[in-house]
């Protein structure tokens, strides 16, 4: 038989991003469940003995991929679906989706009844519990191909072959005994020996193969699986020697992976190849050293990990770091990374990033060829700010490459009051080569800069920053404001009292921080003794749910609004959206990640751990990130 | 086939007498549509459905009126606009104008809110204060139906109106010629109407007033309050007594009929003098805009062939009149990105002229670009719902989706070619095809 | 959820419904008003494209005067010197990464008209921008661009025409800015194009089906959105084809880029008469050269050069070369003398580069003199509204005077 038409039919992005929002619940249902269940239950996991979902994890699972053809651009391998099932079964866990639902209520209760006659009858005909069946029907394991324009395959192995033909039995009588209205709902057809049920009017097909329940929403997808197990059926995913390499990259213990086709990868809303970075230079100096990391010629590899306080999402690159030529600049040699992320008040998120600014920028010329007029306006005003300095070796090259930034939520002077939309605080923590000399150098342009933003603010006739110094401890820094004096409404002030922007030049540091409050905060955490970096990660992010989830709330309106003009919801949908960041990011505790080769190939780590902060059964001593925040 | 509505007889004096339906001229959807296409927006079926009962001079009425919830919708998208004592910016600023007119219970009201965008021309190009020229706009809505000469002292005192007619600046001793010149031939009586004399006086009377970071200043030590000849009026005259003289001016009112004419009526051909003359004898005697919309819209011309599609769609009456036929709003933020695309930047109008419209919209590659806005409006997950809308009216109605379509966007009014067509059966597609064609390019 | 799944899969099976509509012979189209999309002969064809140079180009870094003496005495570290220029005389060269531009200026499809500038010529950005853009130095408050006036001109005699196009990403700069023509902003050739993907070829023939029912009426506004409908879909159609068919080798810069769809466009015989591109970019621009200047400026003019070279083979290759000039402008040239931080400031007169087939070529009018400076730089002896008048005159068939408000004398640019 032929390819099957998902092949041979080029798709649009619509299609493919219909496909990767499917993709997305898929892989995003079971990890939400599994993070619902961490926080409610006090990990019974972390208490120290190995719990059974890791152990049973080792037991090495046997995916068809023989049977997958090769037109497939994303395939899920659930190895070990008991954890994820006993979330999803949970009683408490489906009451309290049900009740997030958007149902109506008469059709709430349809749907209801209609569920509770049908468990009803196969808890009857096969003599236990629902959850029991669904157990036994994937105990071997799940596998999910997407094919473009939004075609699935489910393979389900079950744990024995006549309870899976007398499942399949079932659920074709069921579908057959739909409203009358619609004929033919059910219907069997011969492909080889084995047969194809197409359910409700062709929206289903449904095989069984010895202890395998197949599902498929194209029948052309059905016949081609059922031909490449017979052996006549063209190539399959697991005679590409991409995917294999893919599939050598995850781990053993992984619950579950999933494969992204070349094609899909493309597809995927990460910066789009080099155009779009050599205009803009600040993504370049943050993402350029990946640009292609994770977008080879083969399949990619993201594996998820559950383990009760800690959930993990891997991202295995394909290529290795380029540690010689213009990209060099992001990359640490031997034991040298970026720095463990600061721990300050109120702390909301912070990057730590290794890049060698100096390399960087004399390799602009590679990174970016077309010279746009942004770069040009940069040079111009650098050479301003630092008096016709050479911009790498006197400037960039006057810091070393441990750069950090921190995020933090705001504490509102309440002489001043509140601005309508809350900005966080942030604040950029740079590493002096020379102090005593750049330190001056740095605050002269930083004064020179400040003197150019309240020139051009006056003549658009608007208020000025005035500039004063301030004390912390024993250190003495510059900061500027704007005066209050005339605001009328201290409870919906102007943007611009977000901002009281300082710099400090204290010790080897160098901070330009948007408040003063923050700057003082960091002053205070660069008294203590500070850490080592961490070899091999060259970026380190970490995002605190909780101050995230308060600086949605704080932000609330002005989020609704956003969503109302932007996405066309109305107010009802938009609070209803809104409502719903704070509770997943209070649910996600702190999220970490991190990039780096600490091997061989680049990677992407996103690490959720819970806001319990019990010890997490798998954690080892290199991720422990947070702990070494805190000398 | 010719059910459109008939080309009479029409006289200057028969012409604005009130429409009276009769065999040959009935008031069936045709006619509704026409007049909710041209007065509001959309029209939707409900819309449509509830003309036909109430029949035309009650419709005008509503019309003119707006129905319950303005207000409330108005004071809500309001309070969107702002940030703390400032505005949002520009481009957010355009989107939630395009939802106001999506959702607002009184189309009319923003439509001549926008016409009266056109006629003072103000861009935030030149203002380059989001604030300052949302309160313009804000203040054109305030008057868009009431007396015209409320609306002019309140231009003449609006520091968007002021810095677009180059008025930042009016001392005693160097009285801005140039303000008054804009006054006078883009805000008032036009060119031809006026002397140099009066230019110069008018330029007296603005002095004393400034326009500083935006805000309106009085610095009366800077006023001339010697006597000043405007229009043949003398007297001790300020800002405020020009827009008085200048609304009741037998010029000013011809312009803004004959604007008005081309606004709702027809504007493939400059009207005769002759046709406009009643309209502007009774705007010059109460400068009253809604009575003169009024009368325009039960009019007999109105309801002729000589109006019936003979208006090209502006961008915005296209984009806002699918949404208000389908009954939902859309992501408006780049919906006003869209419209700049095709001509109809709101808040940026091109020039102090406001936007030339008619014929002047449309060459091929706008016509390309209103064929792709028209699919990108239903595509992907928009809120736009034909199945849905098929499904809530006229459910009796055994024709195919495309013909139902038809009947809602275009009153079943279209070539008898077209109808041989087999339609899309798809009812997206078939939206999509029909908001395409010609005919719904004119409003 | 169902029924967009069918829709997709249906899409797959490329059954899109509207390829059944039924095939119909399309009646007269509105001929008069469908021209603007159609190929015609006469001087309609021959298009201009304004490549602006953003920030001010540093003219003297372009035609290099190698063998000044105050050249070399003033330009401290930015000197170019007789090695490395590509001669054109004993005292002139082209910059040394232009030297496909030297090629094309030896074949006589390249020109350069010497010290253009204009009287009391503003050397802040904004304020030189607008002059350039206006045409208007006098008026400080004209608001409308010359281009603008042009397509008002163009539309007023034929409506339903689109006689000006912005190829590029920029907001539009205020040379387009017209009172009544539209005139849209090209950033990729799907700007043009009925529908985007696949259904293009179906949506326009279903579009050609319905512009074409019954012309006439008596209703000249729906005969013109209907002629129009008519011609978005043949325009579309053309393009389409343009675009498949292999273009010359064009480098990998936007400005090649962009240059290349014009040269689509100039196939397709879009309609557009000026295409206005840029290079530099919005804001102060990629030629505002303060600091660090050779880099950059060496950057920015071989982008310049080789896309201009490859636009000119490319069009040569299908005989379309005479049907196009292309001009540079720059709002003002730079200082002679450096600032210390290894760039130049803001001048006065500069070069305005042409290329196309009906070029005369080579140089027009005397090299500023360096030893009369104003106030440190070049002096301007042709003013860039005489450029803009030969233009509209010579090439476009456009009464200057109606765009520019005033008649100038003419530059000798074309071929006799």
């Amino acid at each position: 038989m032929d390819k099957p038409p998902v092949a041979t039919h080029p798709t649009g992005d619509n299609a493919m991003r219909k496909t990767l929002i499917a993709i997305a619940a898929i892989v995003g249902i079971p990890l939400a469940f599994t993070l619902l269940k961490a926080t409610r239950k006090n990990h019974p996991q972390a208490q120290g003995a190995p719990a059974a979902a890791v152990a049973d994890a080792q037991a090495p699972v046997d995916f068809p991929e023989k049977w997958i053809p090769d037109a497939a651009i994303a395939v899920l391998e659930i190895g070990q679906p008991g954890p994820i099932l006993d979330l999803l079964l949970d009683p408490a866990i489906t009451k309290k989706f049900q009740q997030s639902a958007k149902l109506s209520a008469p059709a709430k209760w349809r749907q209801k009844i209609g569920f509770w006659m049908v468990r009803q009858r196969f808890e009857r005909k096969f003599g236990a519990d629902w959850q029991t069946l669904i157990r036994r029907l994937v105990k071997g394991g799940v596998t999910i191909a997407a094919g473009p324009d939004q075609i699935f395959v489910a393979i389900a192995k079950g744990d024995d072959a006549d309870f899976v033909q007398g499942l399949n039995a079932e659920l074709v009588a069921v579908a057959s005994q739909g409203p009358a209205d619609k004929p033919d709902k059910v219907s069997e057809t011969r492909h080889g020996d084995v047969s194809i049920w197409t359910l409700n009017g062709g929206e289903t097909y449904q095989a069984v193969v010895d202890q395998h329940l197949i599902l498929s929403n194209s029948l052309l997808a059905m016949r081609a699986v059922l031909d490449l197990r017979a052996g006549n059926g063209g190539r399959s995913i697991a005679d590409g020697p991409e995917f294999q390499s893919a599939k050598k990259t995850t781990g053993p213990r992984a619950d579950a992976a999933l494969y992204i086709s070349p094609l899909l990868m493309s597809h995927l809303p990460v910066p789009k190849g080099p155009s779009r970075l050599e205009d803009n230079p600040l993504a370049s100096l943050l993402v350029a050293a990946y640009a292609g990391a994770f977008r080879g010629d083969g399949w990619t590899a993201l594996e998820l990990d559950c383990d009760g306080g800690r959930v993990g999402l891997r991202l295995n690159g394909t290529t290795e770091p380029e540690r010689q030529g213009p990209k060099a600049f992001a990359w640490p040699s031997g034991d040298d990374g970026a720095l463990p992320n600061f721990a300050i008040p109120r702390q909301l998120a912070s990057l730590s990033v290794y890049r060698d600014l100096r390399d960087f920028y004399a390799n602009k010329d590679a990174l970016f060829p077309e010279r746009t007029s942004q770069l040009i306006f940069f040079e111009n005003m650098m050479g301003i700010f630092f008096s016709g300095r050479d911009i790498a070796e006197d400037v960039m090259g006057a810091v070393d490459p441990h750069v950090r930034l921190v995020v933090a939520e705001q504490e509102y002077d309440p002489a001043i009051g509140t601005p309508s939309v809350q900005v966080p605080a942030f604040a950029l923590v740079f590493r002096m080569r020379d102090p005593a000399r750049f330190g001056i150098i740095a605050e002269e342009a930083w004064q020179k800069m400040l003197g150019l933003v309240n020139f051009t603010r006056g003549q658009k006739a608007q208020p000025g920053l005035i500039i004063d110094r301030l004390q912390h401890g024993d250190v003495r820094y510059s900061c500027a404001a704007f005066s209050h004096a005339e605001e009328k409404d201290a409870r919906n002030l102007d943007v611009r009292f977000n901002f009281r922007p300082a710099v400090v030049h204290h010790r080897d540091y160098l901070i330009f921080s948007s408040t003063d409050r923050i700057a003082n905060d960091l002053i205070d955490a660069l008294e203590k003794p500070q850490p080592k970096p961490l070899a091999g990660i060259k970026g380190l992010l970490q995002v605190d749910g909780q101050r995230l989830a308060s600086l949605v709330e704080a932000n609330r309106e002005s989020i609704i609004r956003d969503n109302m003009v932007k996405k066309g919801q109305t107010r009802e949908q938009a609070e209803k959206a809104v409502a719903a960041i704070p509770a997943i990011a209070r649910a996600l505790g702190t999220a970490t990640l991190r990039l780096g080769a600490p091997q061989r190939n680049i990677i992407a780590e996103l690490a959720f751990t819970l806001n319990t902060g019990a010890p997490s059964a798998k954690t080892t001593g290199t991720r422990d990130t947070v702990a070494a925040n805190r000398p | 086939m010719d059910a459109s509505p008939p080309n009479p007889d029409l006289s200057p004096e028969t012409a604005w007498l009130p429409y009276r339906p009769g065999a040959e001229n009935p008031w069936d959807a045709i006619r509704a549509g026409h007049l909710l296409r041209r007065a509001g927006c959309g029209p939707s079926w409900r819309d449509i459905r509830r003309a036909l009962s109430d029949g035309p001079g009650k419709t005008v009425d509503r019309l003119l009126r707006g129905d319950a919830g303005t207000e409330d919708l108005n004071r809500e998208i309001d309070g969107y606009e702002a940030q703390g004592p400032n505005a949002r910016p520009i481009d957010e600023l355009r989107g939630w104008w395009l939802r106001r007119m999506i959702e607002t219970p009184h189309p009319l009201l923003e439509r001549m809110t926008l016409f009266f965008h056109g006629w003072f021309g103000v861009s935030n190009a030149r203002v380059a204060m989001p604030r300052v020229t949302l309160d313009h706009v804000r203040m054109l809505r305030t008057h868009a139906l009431g007396d015209f000469g409320a609306l002019l002292a309140a231009a003449f005192r609006d520091p968007a109106a002021l810095i677009t007619a180059g008025g930042e600046e009016n001392f005693k001793a160097k009285p801005n010629e140039h303000l008054a010149g804009v006054l006078l031939s883009r805000f008032t009586v036009g060119d031809g109407a006026y002397t140099e004399a009066d230019g110069r006086d008018v330029a007296r009377a603005f002095t004393g007033l400034f326009v500083r970071g935006g805000q309106l200043r009085d610095v009366a030590r800077e006023h001339d309050p010697g006597p000043k000849t405007i229009l043949g009026q003398s007297g001790a005259w300020s800002g405020g007594d020009f827009a008085r003289i200048a609304a009741g001016h037998p010029a000013t009112a011809r312009r803004v009929a004959r604007a008005l004419y081309r606004h709702f009526v027809a504007d493939d051909a400059d009207p005769a003098d002759a046709v406009i003359e009643p309209l502007a004898r009774a705007f010059a005697s109460d400068h009253h805009t809604g009575n003169l919309v009024g009368t325009i819209l039960r009019s007999n011309i109105f309801f002729s062939r000589v109006a019936y599609r003979r208006r090209v769609k502006c961008p915005v009456e296209l984009a806002v009149g699918l949404c208000r036929a389908f009954e939902k709003t859309v992501p408006t933020l780049p919906l006003g990105r869209a419209l700049a695309e095709l001509g109809q930047d709101l808040y940026h109008p091109p020039t102090i002229k406001g936007w030339a419209g008619g014929a002047s919209w449309i060459n091929h590659i706008t016509m390309a670009s209103r064929i792709r806005l028209t699919r990108d409006l239903f595509r992907g997950e928009s809120p736009l719902d034909p199945g849905g809308i098929l499904a809530r009216y006229h459910t009796e109605d055994p024709r195919p989706p495309a013909d139902r379509l038809a009947n809602l966007l275009l009153q079943d009014d279209l070539p008898e070619s077209l109808r041989a067509l087999p339609p899309p059966s798809d009812p997206t597609e078939a939206a999509v095809a029909i908001a395409s064609l010609p005919e719904y390019q004119m409003a | 959820m169902p029924s967009t799944r069918r829709q997709f899969l249906r899409s797959a099976l490329g059954a899109s419904t509207l390829v059944t509509l039924a095939p119909f012979a399309p009646p007269l189209l509105c001929r008069t008003a469908l021209a603007a999309g159609s190929r015609r002969p006469g001087d309609d064809q021959t298009a201009l494209v304004v490549i602006q140079l953003s920030g001010g180009n540093d003219g003297l870094n372009c035609v290099v005067p190698y063998a000044d003496d105050t050249y070399a005495r003033l330009r401290t570290t930015l000197r170019l010197t007789a090695s490395e220029v590509h001669r054109i005389d004993d005292y002139l060269g082209f910059h040394p990464e232009m030297g496909q531009c030297h090629r094309l200026f030896q074949d006589g499809l390249f020109g350069v008209v010497q010290g253009v500038g204009y009287p009391k010529s503003s050397r802040e950005h904004p304020a030189a921008e607008r002059d350039w853009q206006t045409a208007r130095p006098a008026d400080p408050r004209c608001p409308t661009g010359w281009v603008g006036r042009f397509a008002d001109h163009a539309c007023d005699r034929q409506p339903g025409s689109a006689p000006a196009a912005l190829v590029s990403d920029i907001s539009k700069p205020f040379g387009l800015t017209a009172e009544r023509a539209v005139i849209p902003s090209i950033r990729s050739l799907r700007d043009t194009a009925l529908a985007a993907g696949s259904h293009a070829a179906e949506h326009a023939e279903a579009v050609r089906l319905v512009a074409g029912a019954t012309p006439g009426g008596g209703n000249p506004a729906l005969d013109l959105v209907r002629a129009s409908a008519a011609a978005a879909r043949d325009v579309s159609l053309r393009i389409d084809a343009a675009s498949r068919a292999t273009p010359g080798a064009y480098p990998d810069t936007k400005l090649a880029a962009r240059l290349r769809d014009v040269a689509t466009l100039v196939r397709a015989d879009a309609g557009f008469r000026i295409f206005y591109t840029d290079l530099g970019g919005d804001g102060f621009g990629g030629f505002d050269n303060h600091a660090f200047q050779k880099d950059h400026h060496a950057s920015l003019l071989r982008q310049l050069s080789d896309a201009i070279a490859a636009f000119i083979d490319d069009l040569r290759r299908d005989g379309l070369a005479d049907r196009v000039a292309l001009m540079t402008v720059s709002e003002f040239g730079r200082t002679v003398t450096e600032n210390g931080r290894h760039g130049t400031n803001h001048g006065a007169a500069a070069p305005v580069f042409l290329a196309g087939g009906c070029l005369r070529g080579g140089l027009i009018g005397k090299h500023p003199d360096l030893a009369d400076l104003d106030n440190d730089a070049p002096r301007h002896h042709t003013d860039f509204r005489q450029v803009y008048a030969t233009m509209l005159d010579a090439w476009l068939r456009c009464d200057s005077a109606t765009v520019l408000g005033e008649p100038f004398a003419h530059v000798d640019i074309f071929r006799a």
